[in-house]
């Protein structure tokens, strides 16, 4: 293997970018040189990011492309960078999704379109970063930093709610993640170090695990978001711009399932075991509760937001199953829900740049005029239904499998979700595409572009690919998971 | 001679007041510069010393490294005022040669506050730094919120004043001795702590608290950090803190280390008051001046987190916030210095609105200053406040590391409206747009040391270890 220090080099690449996009001359309106810069930088990092998967060693299941820097003090307090098979799909997912939104604009006016780019490129650099960490505290820096450049993003470009939206985007992340910020110092006190794989080794009280457990839990639940802490989801989904909700629904809600699996479960397993039944039944009210609020949604960004909040519900189930098909479920659940809410938001997106109105009720026949959109959003539709064939369907079908060998109660209520599901997508689609063309949809006829062809041909790839080849996702954690395994008994409920 | 840069500073304030009644045109700016020039040689002189220790006038004062630091991080501050003083301040009342002066008398006396060994000589100078704090912040003489804040201040500091020479009476009563280092040694010897020495050292914490404005004796602060001319204002809430903070570090620390566990819950009901107080208190506040005043006191009550358990890695988080908390204040005070309508200077929140539209590069720098006192990474704040919560942590205060995030949280959300005021709503009445370059490229670099002092921290750590055991190796 090449020592390349491939992990500090696309954290850093986006902030080179950065500066070459605020020096762009601006040449007219639509700030072409930034946008170009802003894509060409991001699509290197997504090239730089491909080395990762075709160099990476599946059958080790530690930390791999480690890198370490001084830092506080040099003996136990560093800046390391590592990754392994969990957090390696979730890394790819950013630096794929990252060009994808800056390419959206490409035909968009923005308003101060330089900062909105600058926005995206250091999120890329801290999303990578709060990924790749293996050290509690370069983790709870990139996991926090995230927030600032997602309150702006929210903040300035959103729609009319936009500030009270920022607002509880902010403050509700914040006041869950300072309270892990009080458990990893403790943790630090505890075992005098940071080092993720050092701490992994260890192990707690129970009492210890139980207060650790609950302060990593309020941080990681607000950002999922677990029932009954989603509701800062709605709101900033359906003011933030379409590239700002593509991010949060594709990749930040993520850091949340991800959060649990690197902390809750690998370092805590007695207290997970205690916990389980009450994750459990949050996520079964997620499920059924916000599913049934997305069926009487009356704007589209709305509808998918709720549908998140019930399919980041199967994540947990799976995450807390503690078994192999409930891990990989829950982790080809939550990379197929990046890539397909992310799509929805994109169609939402076109749909608005359009008509200026998410309001399902405006719409009808929408196929007639945009029958391309039409057909993508089907697909897309299907995939968060979880049809056999998208990556949906693994998702929905491993997390079920292990938690019906769980609790058969369990997996029966879950999966009145997955009909749930199909009851508010196929509505939204029959709603907006489908019926007589209603007067409404006749003053704009303008099918998709080219950059929307290629960005939803991407997605639709990505998603069938998945869907049918799952091993894309599954191998690589495989190795990584059976650690995490090893520590609970055969079944916890 | 080892005792240079008080003597120093207090000559050439002599001198300066004996020129210049003699210089014709612009002699306030030609003082300025030569107290500018004064402060950056002294800062030479304290350097020169950093690691020296040394006891001189008879035990009155005392030369360490602790003491060495906070004087440079004095002089950083002053000197940084006084360069603003000159490239940004628009109140034409204060145009006068008396100013530099008085900030330089001010500024000697708190540098001999810091180096205090005996209750006399840190009385004395007390009083030598607070008269001309009250003189200062009256000095815009047509402006009655100046004279009014000016008069408030000097009567609560009068009370300060009274308070503690009562608490150094009956700590006299108890030993028959003023000097720091005797009652150290009488304290060790002593079987029983009698309850007059506990009140006396009550007294005189109930002084200093007034001093550092720690909640419930913040009262003062708000008024007079608004009624004060702008400058004054970035000047009483950076330097005269830390000098004050520094006292009363060394004056529990060091002869009464011994009864922390008298103290430590004085100063643990003061810091978790400061910061509701100073978080919840500032929620409804207009005037920007007004608002930093409760966030001066919630960064106050964070630092006193640290002094709580009284071990020396509290004193070296406090030396490291204490450092941020000036890099982060005075660049707060410097945008909102350069704030002004039709040459009128404004600071209400209301003011900013629409800031990013017409100069996004202060508004930019703002920004930064304000997620960095709210403690975001990977702004410097951040670090002071995980440097405190680690040592909070480690000495099992777990209940005040939550009580310190919380109000964290709590002061987040009004940080957040300034930035809210700035980048999200659009203005039709808009600020002067000029910014003369100096300001900018002092505030960029104010925002600069903000932005990657997160990943350097160890020079800063190192450093203030070094400053601290000097503290605590005369016991």
């Amino acid at each position: 293997m090449l020592n390349i220090p491939i992990l500090p080099l696309l954290i850093i690449v986006p902030v080179v970018g950065l500066i070459f996009v605020l020096l762009s001359v601006e040449e007219d309106e639509n700030y072409i040189q930034a946008k170009k810069s802003a894509l060409w930088t991001s699509v290197i990092n997504f090239l730089i990011s491909l080395y990762i998967p075709f160099n990476f060693d599946k059958d080790v299941p530690h930390f791999q492309f480690v890198n370490s820097f001084s830092w506080l003090n040099s003996d136990n307090l560093k800046f390391s960078l590592g990754i392994d098979g969990i957090s390696l799909p979730f890394i790819l997912l950013s630096t794929l999704l990252i060009p994808l939104c800056i390419y959206s604009t490409w035909n968009i006016k923005t308003k101060r379109c330089k900062s909105y780019l600058s926005a995206f490129l250091i999120l890329e650099t801290f999303l990578v970063g709060a990924f790749s960490a293996i050290d509690l505290f370069s983790f709870y820096i990139f996991f926090e930093s995230i927030l600032i450049p997602m309150y702006l993003i929210i903040g300035i470009w959103g729609g009319d709610r936009r500030v009270y939206s920022a607002y509880k985007f902010f403050l509700y992340t914040f006041l869950g993640s300072v309270l892990m910020l009080v458990a990893i110092i403790f943790l630090y006190q505890e075992f005098g170090t940071t080092d993720i794989p050092s701490i992994l080794n260890l192990s707690l009280p129970f009492y210890i695990q139980i207060w650790l457990w609950l302060a990593f839990f309020s941080s990681f639940a607000v950002k999922i978001p677990m029932w009954p802490f989603h509701t800062w989801l709605p709101d900033a989904h359906v003011e933030a711009p379409t590239e700002g909700s593509v991010i949060l629904a594709g990749i930040l809600l993520k850091l949340g399932g991800y959060g649990f699996i690197r902390f809750n479960l690998s370092m805590l397993p007695d207290a997970s075991i205690f916990f389980t039944p009450f994750v459990f039944g949050l996520s079964l009210i997620a499920i059924v509760y916000t599913s049934l609020v997305a069926i009487v949604q009356n704007d589209m960004k709305k509808l998918i937001a709720y549908s998140s909040v019930a399919h980041m519900g199967f994540v947990t189930l799976g995450i807390f199953s503690a078994t192999i098909q409930g891990l990989h479920g829950a982790i080809v659940q939550m990379i197929s829900h990046g890539l397909i809410s992310a799509a929805l938001f994109f169609c939402i997106g076109s749909i608005y740049n359009r008509y200026e109105t998410k309001e399902i009720a405006n719409f009808g026949g929408l196929n007639s005029i945009m029958p391309k959109l039409a057909i993508f959003f089907l697909i897309f539709s299907l995939g968060a239904i979880g049809f056999p064939g998208t990556s949906g369907f693994i998702g929905e079908f491993l997390t079920l499998l292990a938690v019906f060998s769980h609790n058969t109660f369990v997996a029966l209520i879950s999966a009145l979700g997955v009909i749930f599901a199909a009851a508010y997508m196929l509505n939204l689609y029959k709603k907006v595409f489908l019926g007589q063309p209603s007067k409404f949809i006749q003053k704009v006829k303008l099918d998709l572009r080219l950059n929307e062809m290629i960005i939803y041909s991407l997605l639709v790839f990505f998603i069938i690919l998945f869907g049918i080849k799952p091993n894309y996702i599954i191998d690589f954690s495989t190795s990584s998971l059976d650690r995490i395994i090893s520590l609970y008994p055969i079944s916890i409920l | 001679m080892i005792f240079i840069p008080e003597i120093f500073l207090a000559f050439s304030a002599l001198l300066f007041i004996l020129i210049g009644p003699f210089i014709r045109k612009n002699a306030y700016l030609l003082v300025t510069y030569l107290t500018l020039l004064t402060v950056i040689v002294a800062q030479f002189l304290v350097y020169k010393d950093i690691f020296h220790f040394e006891s001189i006038f008879n035990n009155f004062f005392v030369i360490d490294s602790f003491g060495s630091f906070i004087k440079s991080l004095l002089l950083i501050g002053t000197a940084i005022v006084l360069y603003i003083f000159i490239i940004a301040n628009k109140n034409t009342q204060l145009n006068r040669i008396e100013f530099p002066i008085l900030i330089l008398l001010s500024l000697t006396g708190m540098m001999l506050m810091v180096a205090s060994n005996d209750i006399l000589s840190l009385f004395l100078s007390m009083e030598l730094q607070s008269l001309a704090l009250y003189i200062l912040v009256a000095f815009a003489r047509e402006d009655r919120n100046s004279s009014e804040a000016g008069v408030k201040y000097f009567v609560l500091g009068s009370l300060s004043t009274c308070i503690f020479l009562f608490g150094s009476s009956l700590i006299y009563a108890c030993f028959g001795t003023t000097n720091f280092s005797e009652i150290s040694g009488a304290i060790n010897q002593l079987n029983e702590i009698p309850l007059i020495l506990i009140i006396g050292v009550v007294f005189i914490l109930v002084s200093l608290s007034l001093k550092i404005s720690a909640a419930p004796f913040h009262m003062w602060t708000p008024d007079v950090y608004q009624g004060a001319p702008t400058i004054i204002t970035a000047y009483l809430s950076v330097v005269p803190k830390i000098a004050s903070f520094a006292v009363i570090i060394r004056f529990l620390v060091f002869p009464f280390g011994e009864i922390i566990v008298d103290w430590g819950k004085i100063i643990l009901i003061l810091s978790i008051t400061s910061m509701l107080v100073g978080s919840l208190g500032a929620l409804q506040q207009k005037d920007l001046k007004r608002l930093f005043a409760y966030s001066t006191i919630n960064h106050i009550g964070f630092m006193l987190i640290g002094l709580v358990p009284g071990s020396e890695d509290g004193i070296i988080a406090i030396c490291i916030y204490l450092m941020l908390y000036l890099i982060m204040n005075i660049g707060v005070f410097v945008v909102i210095l350069s704030l002004s309508r039709d040459n009128i200077s404004v600071s209400s929140i209301k003011d900013l609105t629409g800031y990013f539209t017409n100069n996004p590069f202060m508004a930019v720098c703002m920004a930064v200053f304000m997620f960095s006192m709210a403690g975001i990474p990977p702004l410097s704040g951040f670090l002071g406040k995980l440097i405190v919560l680690n040592v909070a942590i480690d000495n099992n205060l777990i209940f005040l590391a939550i009580i310190g995030v919380i109000s964290s949280v709590i002061a987040a959300y009004y940080y957040l409206r300034i930035i809210k005021v700035m980048f999200f709503d659009s203005s039709s009445d808009e600020l002067d747009i000029k910014v003369n370059i100096e300001t900018k490229i002092l505030l960029a670099v104010l925002s600069f040391l903000n932005i990657t002092i997160l990943f350097y921290p160890k020079f800063f750590l190192d450093l203030s270890a070094s400053i601290t055991f000097s503290l605590f190796s005369v016991n």
